[in-house]
């Protein structure tokens, strides 16, 4: 499966997918003016990536500085469709990562991983 | 404009403590820039990333719904029109925004706000947490959290006021307040 390469802007995040190592990562600033549309391609490529890759450990990275509220709607989407991954057998891995005393970062990944059945850890980079 | 006194808004500003505001057609363009401005200028203060994104989210707001609309050529689309002004004091920072809406919408913005206001922080990031799940409004762009975020990132109640133009439209004011933190 192709890579899902997007370089980051001031309000996109960047989207680094590598498909045969199984290491995908998101990070920056989301605020797009459209996040539904933005986000799209994005949950499509991860659908078709997890149903292709049943067996390989996957490794999910998300590295956030900022994402408004409809990034957030999307962000959760993603997070939806690692869980059911794990849930159906699936092996993943999820890094949720925030700059050192970013408070807000850190406490929006405890409250959107709260609840998931994955293996997750939230550290400070 | 003949009767307008540039002296007079200058001195209202000034009294009222503006230190920024913007009019007129928010475009992604023009908010990115608003937004790296207040990055710049709020800088040392600690709520930065919280100012940051309730600005965002107002001003998003007026891009996506206010009911009084401009042709973008840059953007070869509508954008909503409104006003964003930025307050500080010793004490607290304000965020005040204000756009059109359709008369329709009155209610249900104000209903909206009401149970917004009437919730304490816990109880907030619950509401949030049920309306990530809820799907969009037909015109909502967004989820519908907006509000929530912005009474949760200023821990305050968020102050309203609508005032009817004309049968059709009336004029929404939102202000966001932050207390300063000690210290």
């Amino acid at each position: 499966m192709k890579d899902l390469i997007i370089e980051g802007s001031k309000t996109k995040p960047y989207v680094k997918f590598i498909s045969d190592k199984a290491r995908l990562e998101i990070g920056g600033e989301s605020y797009p003016e459209n996040a539904m549309e933005f986000y799209k391609p994005i949950g499509q490529w991860l659908a078709t990536f997890l149903s292709e890759n049943t067996e390989k450990e996957i490794t999910f990275t998300f590295k956030m500085i900022y994402f408004n509220t409809s990034s957030s709607k999307a962000i959760l989407d993603l997070l939806d469709q690692l869980e059911s991954h794990h849930k159906s057998g699936g092996r993943v891995k999820l890094l949720w990562l925030f700059e050192e005393d970013d408070e807000d970062i850190e406490e929006s990944g405890e409250e959107f991983l709260d609840g998931l059945s994955i293996n997750y850890s939230i550290e400070s980079y | 404009m003949s009767d307008f006194n540039l002296y007079q808004y200058y001195n209202n500003s000034k009294k009222n403590n503006i230190i920024l505001y913007f009019k007129g057609a928010v475009s992604q363009e023009i908010l990115v820039e608003i937004g790296l401005m207040i990055r710049k200028k709020f800088s040392v203060e600690k709520q930065i990333k919280k100012i940051f994104g309730v600005f965002i989210e107002l001003a998003q707001n007026i891009m996506h719904y206010s009911a009084e609309i401009e042709y973008s050529h840059r953007d070869d689309k509508n954008v909503g029109v409104g006003i964003i002004l930025f307050s500080e004091t010793k004490s607290n920072f304000q965020i005040i925004s204000g756009n059109q809406i359709s008369n329709e919408n009155k209610s249900s913005i104000a209903g909206k706000l009401d149970k917004i206001n009437s919730l304490n922080l816990e109880e907030l990031k619950e509401f949030y947490h049920k309306q990530i799940r809820v799907e969009p409004e037909d015109e909502s762009k967004g989820a519908g959290l907006g509000f929530i975020d912005m009474a949760r990132k200023s821990r305050n109640k968020i102050k309203y006021n609508i005032t009817e133009i004309d049968e059709e439209n009336s004029f929404l004011e939102l202000t966001i307040t932050f207390i300063k933190e000690k210290e």
